[in-house]
């Protein structure tokens, strides 16, 4: 049997628009990846926050989200509650007590997406001194 | 130090099912060389090959493979391979199937904090398989290995090394006749979705916080014999996505016996325990 190149080619595409078929009807299930903070990972905001808002890949189950927030000495800081009472969504926003005074902070997460995986991550941020 | 102390409180929680490629917040890509040190549910189809001189001087091949792995539990996955290769020399073309081959895998260590992978595997090329006029092996090669990963994110005084991340194997290819060899090898990664959600936000935007430049290297020295050490270094990129990746490599061959020219390689990745989670996503039994 003999084969060219052009068929290889051929061959490669249509490998990949069936691979790609195969799984057209499959749900969007994944796990969450951070696609966005704010703060974000290593920014320095001149602003005191006066909130945290991560957002994520793909869908979560909010109720069993976690996030904690660190201040320079391992302090945590005081977060409000979630408002609003959907179960799932792709993002967290939790707001502080008070404006974050000047320093360096560590946040650390913890999320349920809804394909059952948790994942986890870490990064900090600085509130620089006016 | 503040933020891993942050994350061991989280961590003393109920221990979690993980998303797999996961230790603590490294994740790993699955690699197209180098096997990669996790166990999961996931097909590479299709991995497409070309090169010049791999196997014989001057002979242009075209290569398809397949692997589809499957978790039997948590811990333990089956594995089965195969490709369909072209070859051709001066015009004499040939086409046909390789050797089929199986595997296993065990997940000996995931070391969350440390972003430390360990897995042993062991697998079975199946001799006369594949088509008898590509000149297939008509025996068994078994081949143990050891695989390993570690990310570099406790690299606190470092900030722009943590990102990094060294994938291997080391093993020893058996087969039932002839010389046998060591098969080793790595892959050194620069993680940007790790450096994107975890270092430092330097607004790469969004499809580049999700893909990894890497290079992949992968020897192969008889333990017997005077034959020369083969391989290549492959040079390239990973595109994580929500459950597909696609990863494009150029293959450059390390001596005349790897290769006479530069050639490349591309791969569509399914993280099928991602896609199926309810079904052929997950361990067969637990």
């Amino acid at each position: 049997m003999t084969f060219s190149r052009k068929r290889s080619a051929s061959l490669f595409s249509i490998s990949l628009v069936a691979a790609a078929a195969l799984f057209a009807a499959a749900p969007a299930f994944a796990h969450a990846a951070l696609r966005k903070a704010v703060p974000a990972a290593g920014e320095v905001v001149d602003t005191p926050p006066t909130k945290l808002t991560l957002e994520f890949s793909t869908a979560i189950d909010l109720a069993k989200a976690e996030l904690s927030v660190s201040d320079a000495v391992g302090e945590g800081v005081a977060l409000l509650p979630p408002d609003g009472e959907a179960e799932s969504g792709t993002t967290i926003e939790r707001a502080t007590k008070s404006p974050l005074a000047p320093g360096r902070y560590s946040v650390a997460w913890r999320v349920l997406s809804v394909d059952g995986h948790y994942t986890r991550g870490t990064y900090t941020f600085e509130v620089r001194e006016r | 130090m503040r933020a891993a102390f942050a994350a061991a409180g989280l961590a003393l929680m109920a221990a979690p099912a993980f998303a797999h490629g996961y230790a603590g917040q490294r994740f790993f890509p699955a690699t197209i060389l180098i096997e990669d040190p996790f166990v999961a549910d996931e097909l590479g189809f299709p991995t497409y090959t070309h090169m010049k001189g791999g196997e014989e001087q001057g002979v242009r091949e075209d290569e398809l493979e397949f692997e589809f792995a499957k978790r039997m539990t948590s811990k333990f996955a089956l594995a089965i391979e195969g490709a369909w290769s072209h070859e051709n020399d001066a015009g004499e073309r040939v086409d046909g199937f390789a050797n089929v081959a199986v595997g296993a895998k065990y997940q000996l260590l995931i070391d969350e904090d440390a972003e430390t992978v360990l897995a042993a595997a062991l697998d079975v090329e199946l001799g006369g398989t594949g088509s008898s006029h590509l000149d297939v092996d008509d025996f068994n090669t078994y081949e143990p290995a050891l695989l390993f990963g570690k990310g570099f994110g406790d690299a606190s005084n470092a900030t722009y090394l943590r990102p990094l991340a060294l994938t291997g194997v080391l093993g020893v290819a058996i087969p039932e006749h002839g010389d046998s060899a060591l098969v080793y090898g790595a892959t050194l990664q620069y993680s940007l979705p790790y450096l994107h959600a975890h270092v430092k936000d330097v607004g790469l935007g969004d499809f580049m916080n999700n893909v990894t430049p890497l290079v992949e290297m992968k020897f192969e020295t008889a333990l017997d014999g005077d034959e020369r050490t083969t391989g290549t270094v492959n040079p390239g990129l990973l595109y994580s996505g929500q459950s597909v990746q696609i990863g494009v490599e150029a293959v450059i061959p390390i001596n005349r016996d790897s290769g006479d020219t530069v050639g490349f390689t591309a791969q569509l990745h399914f993280y099928l325990d991602d896609i199926f989670p309810e079904t052929i996503g997950k361990p067969l039994f637990d």
